[in-house]
Order: structure tokens, then sequence, then C-alpha cells
């Protein structure tokens, strides 16, 4: 008797994990991972409550912005629109694992250029929820719509997607548990039209879009001369920009025309071993951007998930953007100056040496620049604007 | 710079979050090294395959032979417990048996050294291994392979490019055990993977959801063979009530979901504190699991059926190719959890399979539901005989019949 209640002490008790052990981290907080069960939907979806209020106190959940964070920067974009419209906006930050303070994040982005003007107020995320006057929860990353789902808030739910995050990792629990938030019954409103297409036809998401804009004031033609230049975008510690990948094309660019530079910019590449020489430009501010566009024929941009704003862009500073194929970029832009290419490698460098080496490069450019004319974020706002207030009031 | 600055200084220009989700992407690699020759393809193969243009093994196939076909198959070095490299040789061995001949390529991008002799003593002390009579070589880059064979196997992505290297016309086929893109981020290693579904090889497939899938989204024709379960390792033996369940449990191998079954059972041990859990698989002492479990790490095949049979029900969680466990804990009496999609549902139809949404709360209530079935004993005894009852096709049949059909076809409409 004593040897089986030892034996049944030994098994009911939480083993030791030894020392060094393997920590298991995720972006969500784990609590909120193991208490969200949307097998079972959430009230404030299955019963939305109407908003009729003209002025609606508007929660938007994320994680900590950095100055550069491309991703925060267009959610900023947004709700700026949503503030201009009369709404007011409340920021709740959500993280995991980094300490972070309210007040230094958001002396960051006041001080920002790279931030538009905004007068939201800042609080970290708890697990009280979003305060009791908010009408509509907006989730962003996919880590953020745990914390939204566990509100026991009525307040409207959106999801402002801008990629499909699941295919941010290996195929895994990280991966599953991002594409589950897709099945939590929140309103999505999608960077291009992939990510609304993909989230309604394989998650039966309502899902709508706003497309691209390219500022003009900040890309344009300077240059109208014969370029001798191109560009890559390159970003090695992002998987989907694939870096490797446009690596192996440009040495093969690289040794049929080597009387044209490589610029390299977007990460400081230096202690990599890349076969050609190159121009490390490493990041760099917005404002010095165009100058090194309007050097360059031709851009290699590779987005293995939602396109990125790059390729509207070059265009708009006369750069031809070579792309990889595929429904996840021409879904978002189907602009004819675009070069889509299947993502091989000798097919890759055999089209950016087309696009350098035609007659009429400069009259191509110019068109391709003027083709980009009209798409403004202005725009992107208004349907932002429109989507939001039929969800709401419909 | 240190890996630790490094890391400031993405949190100053990135925001935590993305400096949080690449440090736990990629926490074995220095990103500052992070260099080419790190993917499992040699970077000069990846240069000089060039698929948008069709090539001779599809515009101008050899004439049909079905009788000596004279096979090469290329693969990763072996390890003495790798299931992939197992079922590969075993089907090797049915090339062989059918009167074809095979020479072995190991192909690897790792300095170390291959040791064939050893690999060789592997296959002939290993059961698992078949001891087979064909030649074992180094893949050398200047050598390639025979210029007399007649039909080169892919066996894991990277070894594709080689075979869509080789100058003849040898038919080319892919002997496809996974949807391997799926073990990467969306990427550079993800595309070349995927990449080499469009080659224009014919493939094998473990089980029909994968052949499908090739077919579909990568236009790859090919055939696949069904899984097979081994009647004589597992078989129902306690048929008194059960209050214990099992976890399929490999941390390292991401597509077993570790962290997710962990917060199913966390829950589950809410719901249930009284209930064995059994984790098998590997050896999980160096994780953290904050409820008690058994640690039964990577048992013998002869182990598992005693374990099997002390368990109500299986959490099994396969997120690309299904594994071949719900079928095996099935017959010893186990009703297998198991996650609910495409890739789960197409490989093996059974009303006893019992496939669940992912989410945490909704797994642990369905694994509670099973534990407490008052039917418990005898709806156990009547999986396992439909399990036993299955008349299971010999995967090597199929496997001899497709390829020596696939030996006479002529050529490929070139893609567009």
């Amino acid at each position: 008797m004593a040897l089986i209640s030892r034996v049944i002490r030994k098994v009911f008790t939480v083993p030791e994990p030894l020392p060094g052990s393997v920590p298991i981290r995720l972006l969500v907080k784990t609590e909120d991972a193991s208490e969200v069960d949307w097998s079972i939907p959430h009230p404030a979806v299955v019963n939305p409550v109407p908003l009729t209020a003209e002025k609606l106190a508007i929660a938007w959940i994320m994680s900590p912005p950095g100055e550069s964070s491309g991703g925060h920067q267009n959610i900023f974009r947004f709700i700026s629109v949503l503030e201009a419209a009369g709404h007011t906006v409340k920021v709740y930050l959500y993280s995991a694992h980094n300490p972070f303070t309210v007040a230094s994040v958001r002396h960051t982005l006041v001080n920002s250029p790279s931030y538009p003007d905004f007068t939201a107020t800042f609080e970290t995320h708890t697990s009280a929820g979003v305060s009791s006057d908010v009408d509509v929860i907006f989730a962003t990353g996919w880590e953020t719509a745990y914390a939204s789902f566990r509100d026991t808030s009525l307040a409207r739910r959106f999801y402002f997607v801008q990629d499909f995050e699941p295919y941010f990792y290996p195929v895994g629990s990280a991966s599953t548990l991002a594409e589950n938030t897709y099945r939590f019954g929140f309103t999505a409103i999608t960077a291009g039209g992939f990510l609304a297409d993909k989230l309604a036809t394989e998650y039966g998401m309502k899902a709508s879009h706003y497309d691209f804009g390219a500022n003009r004031d900040l890309y344009r033609i300077t240059h109208d001369e014969p370029r001798k230049e191109i560009f890559f975008y390159a970003r090695p510690p992002t998987e989907r920009r694939g870096f490797e990948l446009g690596i192996i094309a440009l040495a093969l660019f690289a040794k049929e025309r080597p009387d044209y530079t490589i610029n390299l910019a977007g990460w400081n590449v230096r202690s990599h071993q890349i076969p050609f020489p190159y121009v490390n430009l490493s990041e760099l501010r917005i404002d010095e951007l165009n100058a090194v566009y309007n050097r360059c024929a031709a851009g290699l941009v590779i987005s293995l998930t939602n396109m990125s704003l790059l390729p509207l862009e070059l265009l708009s500073a006369g750069v031809i953007p070579v792309v990889n194929d595929g429904p996840n970029n021409r879904l978002v832009s189907d602009n004819p100056y675009i070069a889509y290419t299947p993502a091989s490698p000798k097919a890759l460098a055999r089209r950016l040496i087309e696009v350098v080496d035609r007659a009429d490069a400069i009259e191509h450019a110019r068109a391709g620049s003027q083709s980009v004319a009209a798409a403004s974020w202005d725009e992107s706002g208004r349907a932002f604007l429109a989507i939001f207030e039929a969800a709401i009031r419909g | 710079m240190s890996l630790f600055s490094r890391a400031v200084r993405s949190l100053k220009t990135e925001g935590p979050r993305q400096a949080a989700s690449r440090a736990f992407n990629r926490m074995a690699i220095d990103l500052d090294t992070n260099r080419l020759g790190d993917s499992l393809v040699r970077p000069e193969d990846a240069v000089a395959v060039d698929w948008t243009v069709p090539q001779l093994f599809t515009t101008d196939p050899p004439a049909p032979k079905t009788k000596n076909v004279k096979t090469a198959w290329i693969i990763s070095p072996p390890g003495r417990t790798s299931g992939g490299h197992q079922n590969a040789f075993r089907f090797m061995d049915f090339l062989e048996k059918a009167g074809h001949s095979v020479t072995v390529y190991f192909y690897t991008t790792e300095h170390r050294v291959v040791d064939v002799t050893a690999i060789r003593t592997m296959l002939q002390t290993t059961s698992a291994y078949p001891d087979l009579a064909g030649d074992l070589r180094v893949y050398d880059p200047e050598q390639g392979f025979d210029d007399d064979v007649d039909a080169i196997f892919a066996t894991g992505w990277e070894t594709a490019y080689p075979v869509f290297r080789h100058p003849t016309n040898a038919r080319r086929f892919y002997f496809t055990q996974d949807f391997e893109p799926a073990f990467y981020a969306s990427g550079s290693d993800y595309v070349l993977a995927e990449n080499s579904y469009r080659f224009g090889f014919h493939g094998f497939s473990a089980g029909r959801w994968l052949s499908k899938k090739l077919t579909v989204d990568y236009a790859m024709p090919g055939d696949f063979y069904d899984y097979a379960v081994d009647k004589d390792h597992y078989s129902l033996t306690n048929t008194a009530p059960r209050n214990e369940i099992l976890f399929y449990a490999r941390p390292p191998t991401a597509r077993r979901a570790f962290e997710f079954g962990r917060l199913v059972l966390t829950e589950f041990h809410r719901l249930r504190p009284d209930i064995t859990i059994n984790l098998v698989g590997w050896d999980i002492s160096p994780y953290y699991v904050p409820f008690p479990y058994v640690n039964h790490t990577a048992l013998d095949i002869s182990q598992l059926n005693g374990v099997y049979n002390r368990c109500a029900a299986a959490l099994i969680l396969s997120l690309t190719n299904m594994s071949l466990l719900p079928m095996e804990v099935m017959s010893s009496g186990v009703v297998p959890v198991v996650n609910d999609a495409p890739n789960t549902r197409e490989i093996f139809e059974s009303p006893y399979m019992d496939y669940q949404p992912l989410s945490p709360g909704s797994m642990a209530r369905r694994l509670v539901e099973l534990v407490e079935n008052p039917d418990q004993v005898a709806y156990a005894k009547a999986m396992a005989e439909s399990v036993a009852a299955i008349d299971w096709v010999d995967p090597g049949d199929t496997f001899i019949a497709a390829f020596e059909a696939s030996m006479l076809a002529g050529p490929n409409a070139p893609r567009p």
C-alpha cells in the first residue's frame, strides 16, 4: 500500500525540468492561448451590438511598436484616419515576454517622422481587458486576437490583418495558434485583396480590403536618363523576403551584366557572404530612398506572403519591379508594369537582364511611374473608413 | 557583434514583437553568419536548376522498359531511428525483390564525412532496415549518377536538385513522404522545397492526401500507396476500463505541435487531475510541463503496445502528412483524438478517428468525454476489431505496379 501511494505521489507531481531546460515561448501569453476556446463563439460575435452613436471609442490592441516597424506605421496611418473621422482611439499594448514602458513607446512614436500625428491614448493591456466605454476592438498581430477574444466586453470585433502570419513559422504550434485566430469570428479589414480573398474563402471570415497607396511626395522620377544600377530589397532576418533566393538570382545577373551596380538595401548585410560586388546601403531613412531608386532601372522584390509596399513605390520612382509570381502578389496589384516572374533563380536573373536591356527603358519607366499616379493613401483611408462604417452600421 | 547586442539593436529598431518572433524561429542560427550553404541543398545545385525550361526527361523520355531496370536513389545519410529513411530503404528493397537494381547515393551539405561502411553495417544489423544488395556511394557532384541509369529517385526535397541536373533523359521519380515546404517559415528554403514539385518528376507519395496535394497544387503527376498497420505489434490486450491517456510528444518536430498539445493537456489535467498522462515519443525531461506525466521517451516498438493498452484515448497532432500512430493506437483499443483537417481526413477513413477542431479547450473536453464514456470497453473492442478486419494492401505491390506502369509512359506535355 505504501509502495502504491509512493508511486502515485511520484506520478502525480509535476516533474522538475532539468537545469538549462528548454522554455516554451510563443508571442501569445500561454494563459490566453489556453483559455480561448473558439469552438464556442464569442457573444460579441454571435449578437453584434448595434452602434448608433456618431463618435465611437475604438480600442486597438497591438504589440509595442518600434521606430522602423512598417506594420505599426501602417496601423497608425489608419488610426489617424479614424481620428480624423471623429472617433476616439485607445491603444492597448500587449506583450507576452518583452518588458516595455508606455511612456517610452509613446515618446518614440510622437518623435518619429515615420509615424503620422495622432491623439490616441496608450496603456498596457491587462487581463482586465479594455475599458467599459469601448465600442469597437481592433486586433492587429495574431497574438492580440487572443486578448480580444478573452475580453468579456461586448464591443464589436475587428481584425486589422496585414499579413498571413501562420506563414511566418514552420507548420507547428505557433502556426496553428496564429491560424486559429481567423476562426474567431472577427470582421477582417486587410491590406490588399489577397488576404481578404484567402481569409474569406479558406476561413469563412467576413473580410474586405483597402488597396496599397504609393506616396507621390516621397517617390517620383527625378532622374530621367538611362540608369546603370539595380536594387534588391535584402532583409536576411525576414524569411518572407527570400534573401538567399535573391542573392542566388543576383549572382547570375552580376555574371551576365558586370557593368551594373547592385544596391542592397533594407538591412546591413556586410557580414553575409555575397558572391558579387555590391553596394551595402543598409537600412535607409524614408527620405533617402527616392535618390537611390532613381539610380536604378530594375528592382528585385521577393514577397513570399502578402506583397510588400515596395513594388508600387519603386514604380512611382521609375524602377521596374521584378517580383516573384504568385497569387499573394498578383491579387494585391495586377499592375502591368510589375514584371512577375517564376521564383526560379535563373528566370529571375533573365527577367532582370531583359528589363535593363530594354531599348525603350526610359519611356517604359515613365509609363510605369504614371501607372501608379492615382494610387494614393488618401484613397486607401477612404476605403478603410467605408468598410468600417458599413460593418458597424449594417 | 554579439548575439546579445544584436538582439538589443533589433529590439530598438523593430519593436519587441518582431525581435521576439525572430529569436524564436531562428534560435539555433546566428543571424549574422546565416550564409548561403546553410540550406539542405548545395547553392550550386539551386543555381543550376531552371525548372521553367522543360527538360529532356519530360519532352523526350526513354523507350519503355520494365525488366531489369537500373535505378539510382539519392538520399541524405540515414540514421538508425529515422523512420523516413527506413521507409525509403524498404521501397528500394521492393525494387530489388522485383528484379530491378538499386544504387544508393548519399547527398548532404554537412561537412561531416559520410561513412559508407558504417551505413552498410547498420543496414545489415538493424531490423528496421532491409539488407540492400545494391551499391552505396557518396554523391560526387563531379561524377553525378551513372550514365546508363534508367530511373532516378529523389527523396528529400534537396535531393531533387541533383536529380534534375542529370544530363540524360533517364526517368525521374520523386519518393515524397511529406509536404516538406511546411517544415519552414515562408522564405527561401520554403520556395526551394516547393519548387521541387514543379520539376516534372513522377511522384510516389505516402498516402493519398500528399499525392492529391502535389497534383492539384503543382500539377505534379504521381501515384500513392496506402499506409498499412503492423498487426503483429499492435493489438487489444487489456479489456478492462482504462483510466489513462497518451500524447505523442516530439518537441523538436514542429509538425507534431508539442506546445499546442501541452496547452490541451494542461486544461485536461485541470478537468481531471486524477488521470495519468503518458508522454511517448521523446525524452521530455528538459522541457517545462505544468502537469504531472509519465515520461516514456522514445520507446522500442515492442514496448508500445503495453503502454497503449493502458490508455482510453490518445492525443495525436499531425499538421502535415498524417502519422501512422492513429491507426496503430486504434488496434490497441485507444481512441485517437486527431486535429480535424484535410491532411488527417484524407488518409484513412474510419468512424473511430475522433477529429476535433484545434481548440485546446474543446480537445481537452473531448479527451475527458472519451475516458468517461460508460461504453468505453465495448467501444475499444469494436474499434480494434475494425482495424484488425482491414485487409491492408501491401504497399510494395502497389509501388511496383505503379513504377512499372510509369516506365512505359510517353512524353509529358510541357507545362506552362
